[in-house]
């Protein structure tokens, strides 16, 4: 029962991830939801007090730990979606795979590193989020169904695929247990938390022979039958005969609910209650207990968000990327932008034009974020889908109208490589397609010159992308690293030349 | 003394008979109009036909008559390529694309005239999909029972050598362009910062490939040479809305006048050259017009040739 809820939730999740990767920009609404539910991507902003659309379900997603345990991990996230399926992949192939260690010191190196690197400003914590990671991995499949070919995918995506969809036939929700830097902070919150999934004394009978003890009164369970049904219903391969490993579960709720004996369950407990007694330490695990274990913890923390630092300071610092490289429209500025955008690649899936590309292996600052490829393609004027569906808020949301006005760039004309300038002949291929009358027609001899008014231009591309001169174009988009707004194109005022006849509506006859 | 009910009984009857008059009045205007044009004239079908003041689909229907009717153009059984110009993601109002109502009417018209198929496409400037919406070209198409084709694979084109062509050696053109029976060019008459103006020649850029080359070679020259490929069989040119300045795209309807006009002819040259008069520009400011008669494509000589003009609200 409450495994088949759970793989309905987690679907239906999954399935509302992918819907608005693939193209929901029709529906903002859900993209938006999408987007506050992504913790770090969602939080990029927090420098500039920007915060997603639905502020209130990431501020409900950052207390629910404290209240109700890992439910997010369990119930809502697509990551652990995948993973969990993976792992019913395993168990379905009879090789289960093994516990992972929830309390390793890279998990808490990942964990301060990545969110140092958030919190001073780079992006490159998108290495190790899981929503910035799903993205990629989607933005893999997405472009290599758009171009029908492997070129332009991340060497992260691919990485993320194996540690999904492989590493949890043999580690069971190993990049939750390792790596997640949310789920260590919820990991820690949980800690605190007023529910979540409890154990009774009863392991205590079988491990120390000692009679049980209800906590703080209050009868919670008879007494565990030692059946094995919890450790083989838990996903996360957490819970071993009544025992249940903290650092790794995620309030499930599966072992609840196939303990016959009562021992395990999902409970209310105020943190001045006391807590069940602590089962005496193995004498073969010669792990660390205690307060050992907290100061590995702490120093891996310590080390990763002054490695973070360090990497913001060095080869994260700004300005990021190749001047040449144009910031999408939304982007506002190229700290902002770069310090928000988390390579998943989901504008690149929902442009047309296909201008909005990822960087490739260029240093690690620019890898995976988007960028303008200017050349022979051009961002298309009246669209507005890669502002909708991003979700991290690198690029923010404005309406078309508005959008149609954003300036991102601005255009270079090159004289002695343009066609009526250069060699005397028509051309205006990048009039034809200039969608805000920035490039008008000007006499120039017996044909005519393009003529620039920059008031006009945004820098979509669109003149570049027709420039018909080759091998170097006659017209070129330079980039803006801080985006403003162009003028409104306002034709009555921008006459055409040589058009002094105009003929007027109510003259009567034929022309001809 | 007339009582109510005789009164209102009048006037009924009255109107009635006022309506049935009127009627047959009309059909038998139309029944008369229509034996004057199917009655080949002595001197030959027109070389050109201007037709004013309807709506773009009336306009059609009585051009088309005036120069023989469909079946004119259309045999029994042909496959037929109608190109309309849909190379912009913008709506009829905005005056870049051809007039989805006068498209749909062409397309019935060559099915009525037990055409096998008909064809529409265009090789778009913006992208395709869009401009397939936004003009309404693709669902009147689909209505009037037209077949939509894409033009963005280059599989779909065919390279081939164009005899007479100084700029234009050879040019990958559109298959459909080549293969079919019958060619019908509908463009819509815009003012163009390159070549000044964009009527029947110009349009028949969307259906090559590399526009790219035109341009660095010589726009100009081209768009005159390119005709010696082939020449469409029927040029309709839409004048309903004229853009008359910042084209061919537009930047907003101060661009744009309504002419409520439509040239027909199978002559390419002379539907450029009535466009030009009605776009409101000499001759000579269109370079390739007299460039494409010189190399036999055509006349320009509207007064030499045999011009009906039409006006359907007179």
């Amino acid at each position: 029962m409450i495994r088949n809820l759970r793989f309905l939730s987690q679907a239906a999740f999954f399935a509302l991830s992918l819907a608005v990767f693939f193209g929901l920009a029709a529906w903002p609404s859900a993209a938006a939801f999408q987007s506050a539910t992504q913790i770090m991507p969602a939080l990029s902003g927090v420098r500039w007090l920007d915060l997603p659309r639905f502020w209130p379900v990431l501020g409900l997603l950052f207390v629910l730990p404290l209240l109700a345990g890992r439910l997010y991990c369990s119930w809502y996230c697509p990551v652990g979606f995948l993973q969990d399926a993976a792992g019913r992949l395993a168990k379905a192939l009879r090789f289960s795979a093994k516990p992972a260690d929830g309390r390793s010191a890279l998990r808490y190196f990942a964990f301060g590193l990545a969110w140092a690197l958030l919190l001073s400003g780079s992006a490159a914590f998108h290495f190790l989020d899981h929503s910035s990671s799903l993205g990629s991995l989607y933005g893999l499949l997405g472009l290599a169904w758009a171009q029908r070919s492997f070129d332009a995918i991340s060497g992260h995506g691919t990485v993320f695929a194996l540690v999904l969809l492989a590493v949890p036939l043999v580690r069971a929700r190993w990049f939750c247990a390792a790596l997640c830097p949310t789920g260590c902070a919820f990991m820690l919150m949980r800690r605190w938390a007023l529910f979540k999934t409890r154990t009774g004394p009863g392991c205590a009978v079988k491990a120390g022979g000692r009679a049980p003890r209800p906590p703080s009164g209050r009868a919670l369970a008879v007494g565990c039958a030692a059946c094995g049904a919890c450790s083989r219903a838990c996903p996360v391969r957490c819970v071993d005969e009544g025992s249940i490993d903290e650092s790794r579960c995620v309030d499930c709720l599966e072992c609840v609910s196939e303990c016959r004996s009562g021992y395990l369950a999902y409970s209310l407990q105020w943190p001045w209650q006391a807590t069940a007694p602590k089962p005496e330490p193995d004498p073969v695990d010669l792990r660390p207990t205690g307060r050992r274990r907290f100061l590995i913890a702490a120093g891996a923390v310590a080390v990763g968000a002054l490695t973070g630092r360090r990497l913001r300071a060095g080869i994260l610092s700004f300005p990021p990327g190749e001047p040449r490289d144009g910031i999408p429209p939304g982007g506002r500025s190229a700290d902002e932008f770069y310090s928000r955008c988390v390579a998943c690649g989901t504008c690149a899936s929902v442009c047309p034009t296909r201008i909005l590309a990822q960087k490739g292996a260029s240093p690690l600052a620019g890898m995976g974020q988007a960028r303008m490829d200017y050349g022979s393609l051009a961002c298309s004027y009246e669209c507005n889908a890669c502002l909708a569906v991003c979700p991290s808020g690198a690029l923010s949301y404005f309406p078309p109208q508005v959008k149609k006005r954003i300036k991102i760039g601005s255009s270079i004309l090159k004289k002695e490589r343009c066609i009526p300038i250069a060699h005397g002949r028509d051309c205006a291929a990048c009039h034809e397609r200039c969608p805000t009358g920035a490039i008008s027609m000007a006499p120039h001899q017996k044909v005519r010159k393009p003529k620039l008014d920059d008031d006009y231009c945004i820098g979509c591309g669109a003149c570049e992308a027709a420039c018909p001169v080759q091998p170097e174009k006659a017209i070129v988009v330079r980039p803006r690293r801080l985006h403003s707004f162009a003028f409104i194109p306002r034709p009555s005022m921008r006459k055409a030349v040589g058009l002094q006849d105009i003929p007027r509506p109510e003259d009567d006859a034929f022309p001809f | 003394m007339l009582t109510r009910r005789e009164f209102l009984g009048a006037l009924g009857s009255g109107a009635l008979g006022l309506g049935v008059a009127g009627g047959l009045l009309g059909r038998l205007r139309g029944l008369a109009a229509a034996a004057a044009v199917k009655a080949r004239p002595v001197e030959g079908w027109p070389d050109l036909v201007g037709v004013k003041d309807g709506s773009p689909a009336q306009m059609f229907d009585v051009g088309i008559k005036a120069l023989g009717g469909m079946g004119r153009f259309v045999k029994k059984g042909a496959s037929v390529l109608v190109k309309p110009n849909i190379g912009w993601a913008k709506t009829p109002n905005e005056g870049a694309t051809t007039n989805p109502e006068l498209v749909g009417r062409i397309v019935e018209s060559a099915r009525g005239a037990s055409a096998k198929k008909v064809f529409v496409f265009d090789h778009s400037v913006e992208l395709e999909e869009d401009c397939h919406r936004a003009s309404g070209i693709a669902k009147a198409v689909r209505a009037a029972g037209g077949e939509m084709r894409t033009a963005g694979d280059r599989d779909d084109y065919r390279k081939v050598a164009v005899r007479g062509g100084k700029v234009l050696a050879e040019v990958e053109v559109h298959a459909l362009y080549l293969d079919c029976d019958v060619v019908i060019n509908v463009p819509v008459l815009k003012s163009h910062g390159g070549s000044r103006m964009t009527a029947a020649m110009k349009n028949l850029m969307g259906v090559v490939w590399d526009r790219g080359y035109w341009h660095r070679h010589g726009l100009q020259e081209a768009i005159a040479e390119f005709p010696l490929v082939r020449k469409p069989d029927l040029n309709i040119v839409d004048a309903f809305i004229v853009m008359v300045q910042n084209g061919p795209r537009g930047l907003g309807t101060e661009d744009l006048l309504l002419k409520k006009m439509q040239i027909l002819s199978p002559d390419i040259v002379l539907a450029d050259a009535a466009s030009a008069k009605t776009l409101g520009i000499a001759l000579e400011a269109v370079p390739y017009i007299k460039r494409a008669a010189g190399l036999g494509l055509g006349s320009v000589d509207l007064d030499k040739k045999l011009v009906k003009r039409i006006s359907v609200g007179a």
